[in-house]
């Protein structure tokens, strides 16, 4: 049962084209960081928006699936390689993921599975097959992780396996899902509380 | 001491390695294997391996350096690693112990040593000591002097603070669900 996009969301990510995908992803990006850009607008605050890991991260990868899609497969290739020695991102080119994606912190982001619109990940979070070396886990490459619209993916939260997210989902920090989970729920790790040591000796 | 000859059957077993796994998974291959990252850390570390065990302290910190730029995978030269490794995702992942032969780390894991405990059980002072076709999955951590047995399997985000026997298989715990239209 291979899973694809299209099941999911009804949209497939050539509906847009490159340069609207891109606007999209400056606009979410706008919005994020409001707070800092209400105080005085100059030009090379205006240019550096530009200049910031998280649209250029988004940029290159936007870049290297259109080059996928026409067919050009080695120039997409290369483009990968410049994003993952600028960025350390590990996004691959031929994953589908719609408007407005979102990736604060670029370092150590491994993306490899289908997304709808307004994807959020978080530092270290990643989304990929569950490869491994054993004979049953290697054929499992393309079965991909496909992620609904508005998921936001907290830092170093995975999800890992051929698992359908549904809308509306949060995953919280350090979560590891290897299931399916339904439309709007919110996912927590187990841990509840915390412990100090050293300081019960004084006391 | 390791020889020059060991080096180059080791980088030749990884190579093998990496090739076998491009060939049985289903996605997409790299055109020319030395431009895959995990080739590339794997080769940086294999040569400062070498030049750390002959003395040469500066170019072992070089190609330790050229590493840390190139794929971001921190793999300090002193860490003595079987033939055979694969790593999948070097960014991100910092090694620093003594592996077996044909052991397969995912990505973002941490393997070194604790915050306190400085034993020696042979690796280092503090450091882990792993067996053979060990496979540790994307963000699973070994920390402190730890013995991990042969042909263990490490799951997602799982970690190991005590000692491990052979053929155990440990699996993350089950996440907290919250359902509802008010989140």
């Amino acid at each position: 049962m291979e899973t694809t996009y299209k099941e999911v969301n009804g949209v497939t990510n050539s509906s847009f084209s490159f340069w609207r995908l891109i606007k999209k992803d400056i606009e979410r990006y706008l919005y994020f960081s409001r707070d800092f850009i209400r105080e005085r607008k100059g030009i090379i605050r205006k240019i550096s928006v530009f200049l910031t890991p998280c649209l250029l991260c988004c940029f290159f990868y936007r870049l290297s699936h259109l080059l996928f899609r026409r067919g050009w497969r080695r120039l997409a290739a290369m483009i990968v390689r410049i994003n993952f020695l600028l960025n350390k991102a590990d996004i691959s080119p031929d994953c589908k993921i719609g408007a407005g994606l979102y990736i604060p912190h670029t370092v150590g982001i491994i993306l490899n599975g289908h997304a709808g619109i307004n994807l959020t990940l978080y530092a270290f979070s990643a989304v990929t097959p569950l490869e491994g070396s054993k004979p049953g886990h290697q054929g499992d490459q393309k079965y991909r992780p496909v992620l609904g619209n508005n998921v936001t993916l907290g830092s170093e939260a995975m999800v890992l396996g051929s698992v359908k997210v549904g809308n509306d989902v949060i995953v919280g920090a350090k979560v590891s899902l290897v299931k399916d989970i339904p439309d709007k729920a919110k996912i927590y790790t187990p841990y509840e509380s915390t412990c100090s040591i050293g300081k019960s000796e004084e006391n | 001491m390791i020889s020059w000859k060991e080096t180059h059957h080791r980088l030749r077993c990884d190579k093998e390695r990496l090739q076998e796994y491009y060939r049985n998974s289903g996605g997409l291959r790299p055109i020319w294997l030395p431009s895959s990252p995990s080739y590339q850390c794997l080769f940086f570390h294999r040569i400062s391996n070498y030049f750390f065990s002959n003395g040469r302290r500066l170019l072992a910190r070089l190609f330790w350096h050229l590493n840390l730029i190139i794929t971001g995978a921190d793999i300090s030269p002193d860490s003595d690693i079987g033939p055979g490794l694969l790593l999948l995702k070097p960014a991100g992942s910092a090694i620093a112990a003594t592996l077996g032969k044909n052991c397969c780390i995912m990505g973002h894991v941490a393997i070194g040593g604790g915050m306190s405990d400085t034993r020696d059980i042979g690796a280092g002072p503090g450091l882990p000591l792993i067996g053979d076709e060990v496979e540790i999955s994307y963000k699973g951590s070994i920390l402190g002097p730890v013995k991990v047995g042969h042909r263990a399997h490490i799951g997602p985000g799982c970690l190991v603070i005590r000692d491990i026997e052979d053929d155990i298989t440990l699996e993350p715990r089950v996440p907290l669900i919250k359902y509802g239209d008010n989140l």
